[in-house]
């Protein structure tokens, strides 16, 4: 009996570790021989994978440091009824926490998908209370945005960011990268839960602009006032610092609010300011004197007979008052805007030395500024197929030339900078994720003209204005400038009655600290720019002068003599 | 008189055929001791692992707070942001009957003998974005075997210091057994 027994447990016994046996073996060979790959690859995708860490968009700010972009946090709140136990507690609280009709949220809980959408986007307060009550099978998902405080202010300077975090125009297009950081990926493990080193994610950078919100409001709403005042259809506001080339404001209507870009018509997103070209029109006649006056063709004294009418290229050029003004000074051509005498100056000039003084003053090319989207302008020149004898003439005064809003104000800016051209910049400085600070310093492109050139040119300039009793003139400071009236070109010529009335003016004249760009498109209430750009101009630096704190001249040059 | 191990070279062989209940006492002991070892190992396996699995899910619970905060703070600056914006304080400000100042309404008073203040640039605010990220830990990746090793030179070095103290600085290392 024992024998028998005894002999059972060994075959039970041999059989168990030939089983063992077996297993053991199957086990090492899944291991070390059969399809390793296979196995561990899938063993990899069950139990590690892959998360993506955005971080957060870097800020964007005033040069005061008031914020302009920044990120806000909307929820997408739903639900998978499958995993509701309580269906009536949990749609009760939901319908508190959300404002959602109970009997909807019931009826959500009932339906057969295994996720139901009940809000999105959800504002932040709503999602936290929904995260706060942590219900079973409710879920409220985070979906960071780009938020802009403001609205549209600055619209077109900032541009806007999509869903894929992505910018698009402006600083957030020229800049995104820098905003954007960079994007971490890190493997994850379930089996056990793990946090393993990846790709570092870096947060992005923090960018202080040279815009003032107070100014930038102030040309906008002065814009905006002057296109209903003036019956203008759309216009341009820049205001920069000459001496620096940082933009204080730049303003373009009709404009767009960033935090709807989605709903928003396509065509308002490009900047006006940067973006578009148009002929300038007598402003361009600045440009033309200062070339006059550099190449020593003219002096400030110097003369001209006037006839009212000058041929040049089988083209007559006329004078906006088609008047003969006799002979007359380079202040008068200035202050009387005279075509004629334009005409006379790039005559004399000639084809050589007039364009390249254009060129020095950076007509036809990009600025560089740090903006998405810039244009280049457009300036005929003599081996151009479609160049003419008569833009030598044309061209003087600003006609037969395409320029954009910065491009003159930056060509401007260098009279009143004893004849350099500054760098136009958005950006004074910015600040990375580790505290790393990189300042903008001001930074000189060319020289135009000679510092003695923009001396005697800013006398001319406002000489000019004062004899015409400029509408853009403010009591108390010394300001020069200049009116431009623009035809608007159209395939063939150009529109009959249409115009763009411009004023381009910077101050005060014997230290100046700001410059105005003022651009309106089609006036209805006058077509001469004297009668709707340059008060607008005179408005604006009236509030502009108090923002800057710049005192009246008595006051400024007795404190200097003071000192 | 029993044969003693001295006596005969089938002394084994004798004991055992005299208490063959003795080999199946040491065959089973023997199985005993390997299944209490493979038992004793697991288990210290599986006391790091839930070790290493509760800190991983401590982790993510963290760092989904953390998100959390970070929104909430986000949230927050962009709301006072919205409160503070120029055209919300300009309507403000007209409704208590304020307007923007002309230059013939702002008056300047000329101190002689002082200087106007040097022209301020830009402003830079404190860095109000999060704090840098900072460095990811090395991933936890202790071993069993790492684990014993630790502990096992941990407890040599507990006994090198107990025998030290007890026995004095000449016996610093146990002596050995002849």
């Amino acid at each position: 009996m024992n024998e028998a027994l005894r002999r059972r447990l060994q075959f039970v016994g041999a059989l168990l570790a030939v089983l063992s046996g077996l297993i053991v073996y199957r086990l090492v060979a899944l291991q070390f021989y059969v399809d390793t790959a296979y196995f561990a690859e899938t063993a990899l995708t069950e139990y590690r994978y892959r998360v993506t860490i955005r971080p957060p968009r870097g800020e964007i700010y005033d040069r005061h440091g008031v914020l302009l972009a920044t990120n806000s946090v909307e929820y997408e709140i739903g639900l998978s009824p499958v995993l509701i136990l309580d269906r009536e507690g949990t749609a009760q609280k939901l319908a508190d926490a959300t404002g959602l009709p109970y009997e909807e949220l019931l009826a959500a809980m009932s339906a057969p998908e295994p996720y139901v959408l009940l809000v999105r986007p959800a504002p932040a307060a709503m999602g936290q209370r929904v995260l706060a009550l942590d219900l079973d099978g409710v879920v409220a998902t985070p979906l960071t945005r780009r938020y802009y405080p403001h609205g549209s202010l600055a619209s077109h300077a900032l541009g806007f960011v999509n869903l894929d975090n992505q910018g698009f125009y402006g600083i957030e297009g020229f800049y995104n990268d820098v905003l954007a950081g960079r994007v971490g990926v890190e493997d994850q493990s379930r089996i056990p839960f793990e946090a393993s080193p990846g790709e570092a994610w870096r947060n992005g950078s923090d960018l202080y602009l040279t815009l003032d919100t107070e100014i930038q409001y102030l040309a906008e709403t002065t814009l905006r006032a002057a296109l209903e005042e003036m019956g203008a259809v759309s216009g341009t506001i820049l205001v920069m610092n000459p001496r620096t080339g940082e933009i204080l404001a730049i303003a373009s209507l009709p404009d767009y609010d960033p935090n709807r870009y989605f709903s928003t018509d396509p065509n308002l997103f490009v900047d006006p300011a940067v973006s578009e070209q148009y002929e300038p029109g007598s402003t361009l006649k600045v440009m033309t004197m200062a070339i006059a006056l550099e190449n020593g063709v003219v002096v400030p004294d110097s003369t001209y007979e006037d006839a009212g009418v000058l041929e040049v290229g089988g083209v007559e050029i006329h004078n906006w008052d088609n008047q003969a003004h006799g002979v007359t000074t380079m202040t008068d051509l200035l202050g009387k805007s005279l075509n004629v005498g334009a005409a006379t100056l790039s005559l004399r000039l000639g084809p050589t030395r007039f364009y390249a003084g254009l060129d020095a003053f950076g007509m036809g090319q990009l600025t560089g500024i740090d903006l998405a989207g810039e244009g280049a302008g457009s300036v005929r020149r003599p081996g151009d197929a479609n160049w003419f004898e008569s833009d030598l003439a044309t061209n003087a005064f600003g006609q037969g030339i395409a320029v954009t809003p910065l491009q003159l104000a930056v060509a401007f800016a260098a009279v009143a900078n004893d004849g350099l051209l500054m760098q136009p910049h958005m950006v004074s400085q910015r600040v990375d994720a580790d505290g790393t600070l990189t300042t903008f310093e001001p930074t000189v492109i060319g020289r135009a003209i000679s510092a003695e050139t923009a001396e005697e040119l800013r006398a001319m300039l406002a000489n000019a204005l004062e004899r015409e009793a400029s509408a853009a003139l403010l009591p108390g400071y010394r300001i020069a400038g200049k009116t431009g009236t623009a035809q608007i070109p159209i395939p063939g010529g150009y529109e009959p009655t249409a115009t763009i009335g411009s004023f381009i003016g910077f101050g005060p004249l014997d230290d100046p600290q700001f410059l105005v760009l003022i651009k309106l498109d089609r006036p209805t209430s006058s077509e001469w720019g004297s009668q709707t750009a340059a008060p607008i101009f005179a408005r604006l630096v009236s509030r502009l002068v108090v923002l800057l704190e710049i005192p009246p001249d008595g006051v400024r040059q007795a404190v200097a003599s003071d000192h | 008189m029993q044969p003693t191990p001295d006596d005969s070279p089938n002394w084994f062989r004798q004991r055992l055929r005299q208490a063959p209940w003795r080999a199946q006492a040491q065959g089973t002991s023997l199985m005993l001791a390997t299944v209490m070892i493979v038992a004793v190992i697991g288990a210290l396996y599986l006391a790091q692992a839930s070790r290493t699995a509760a800190a991983g899910r401590r982790l993510q619970a963290l760092e989904s707070q953390r998100q959390q905060l970070e929104q909430q703070n986000a949230q927050l600056r962009a709301e006072i942001a919205a409160l503070r914006s120029v055209p919300r304080l300009t309507r403000e400000a007209e409704s208590l009957g304020y307007h923007p100042a002309s230059p013939d309404e702002v008056e300047y008073l000329v101190v002689r003998g002082i200087a106007p203040p040097p022209e301020q640039g830009a402003i830079v605010a404190p860095a109000p974005s999060p704090p840098p990220a900072e460095e990811v830990a090395p991933a936890y990746d202790e071993t069993l075997e790492g684990w014993l090793s630790e502990q096992f030179a941990g407890f040599r070095a507990q006994v090198v210091e107990f025998i030290r103290n007890t026995f004095g600085q000449e016996q610093a290392s146990p002596t050995p057994v002849p």
